[in-house]
């Protein structure tokens, strides 16, 4: 497996977010394990019970503990996602290298691990404009039918460009997730809904149909007090009060009425009163609310 | 003449189809920005970065001309802790683009109080 130019060591990482993946460092690493003369090595380490991203590299005889070898034919890590109990098996299938994602699959979140790492392999040598679409899409359909949260959000995580049809498909997919785990913060942010969108509808009918109730009992309240005032008018006064309507004077609807002039005062004076108002205009009013309503 | 004005910005565009260089860090601050134009034909780009350091961070990232994170790694050493006999940290990336898109393409080296070397080496064809 591994010739002598490697250290017969080989270490564990814990990546505690995505951006850490590509960071080489002594932080991280913690565990290590001896790699005997026959090229097997078994490493126990500490893990949580929820599922987290790990990752496995060997070193060159000359150099430090925490080295990253990225691309190329000496790549020196693999990725895999482990939780407390966890059987963690890697069978060396690429002979020419070190190491290989492929190596780590005897879990379903490591299949689907190596999956998403064969997809964003394979796309970095597309560059057309149609490919770069089927990465999103293949990106987005990964990371809706995964059965491992944590591969779904890294799949998520290497998408860009997306149009709003895409979007709203992760924002569906990233719905269902359980928002405390630590690899989604800055997903679940991004795609935050503002809650259910059927409460939203629900409220805003709700709020049209009582508008339109009040509105409607508004009118009705008005309508009924403008009939019980007009019931209290008698037919007399109901004439004088389209002539004041019209414009006409005391002394013209007396004319027209063929009555005295201080009788149509009487009966204005009693418009007035009945109506609760001080003068010709608001009678005015009162004509046109009565009209309204058939009056 | 632009080219050297671009520098002094803390900028640089390559214009060469070959591109290879070594930074000494001695607990050294850079953020610096490589512009790589890409044209219409071009068959692929070749990257190579590789750092040490016994201190400090390097951060190297790629992006293309659409923003997309092409790849980078980030290095730290915090500690003298010597492991294997080789003390700090190492980072070492090869990658190379296909029919890269066309535009410029972006390589951003930072370093924060970092001591060691930071090496690449870049091809165009």
């Amino acid at each position: 497996m591994l010739d002598s130019s490697w250290a017969k060591q080989v270490y564990i990482c814990a990546i505690p977010e995505f951006n850490q993946m590509y960071t080489a460092s002594d932080e991280l690493i913690t565990g290590r394990g001896v790699i005997d003369s026959a090229g097997y090595f078994t490493l126990k380490f500490s893990c949580k019970q929820e599922p987290l991203l790990y990752r496995l590299h060997v070193i060159k005889k000359s150099d430090p503990a925490s080295t990253l070898i990225i691309g190329g034919k000496d790549e020196n890590f693999v990725f895999f996602i482990a939780k407390a109990q966890d059987y963690i098996y890697l069978k060396h299938i690429n002979k020419n290298m070190p190491l290989s994602q492929n190596d780590v699959q005897n879990t379903p979140a490591n299949k689907e691990l190596a999956r998403l790492f064969s997809i964003l392999n394979y796309s970095s040598n597309q560059k057309v404009r149609t490919d770069r679409e089927r990465l999103k899409n293949q990106l987005i359909d990964l990371a809706d039918s995964s059965s491992s949260q944590l591969v779904s959000l890294l799949a998520i995580s290497n998408t860009f460009g997306l149009s709003d049809r895409q979007k709203e498909r992760i924002a569906n997919t990233v719905e269902k997730f359980n928002r405390q785990n630590p690899y989604g913060a800055n997903i679940f942010e991004q795609y935050k809904k503002t809650g259910p969108g059927y409460i939203l509808v629900i409220a805003a009918l709700l709020l049209i149909v009582t508008g339109v109730f009040v509105i409607i009992a508004i009118q009705t309240r008005k309508k009924n007090t403008a009939l019980k005032i007009f019931k209290t008018l008698s037919q007399r006064e109901t004439t004088i009060i389209k002539f004041i309507a019209d414009g006409k004077s005391n002394k013209e609807i007396a004319a027209e009425l063929n009555v005295e002039l201080s009788t149509v005062k009487t009966h204005v004076n009693n418009i007035y009163t009945k109506l609760n108002v001080k003068g010709r205009k608001d009678v005015l009013a009162y004509k046109a609310l009565f009209k309204k309503y058939g009056l | 003449m632009f080219i050297l004005s671009a520098f002094l910005l803390r900028a640089q565009i390559i214009g060469k189809s070959e591109l290879t260089k070594t930074i000494i860090l001695t607990d050294s601050s850079i953020n610096r920005r490589l512009y790589l134009p890409i044209t219409k034909g071009m068959a692929y780009i070749h990257f190579f970065f590789k750092v040490n350091v016994s201190d400090g961070g390097v951060t190297v990232n790629i992006e293309d001309p659409e923003g997309k994170q092409e790849g980078g790694f980030r290095v730290t050493a915090d500690t003298e802790m010597e492991e294997n006999g080789e003390k700090g940290s190492k980072g070492q990336m090869t990658h190379e683009v296909n029919f890269p898109i066309q535009g410029n393409w972006l390589i951003l080296l930072k370093s924060k109080h970092a001591s060691g070397t930071l090496s690449y080496e870049i091809k165009l064809n």
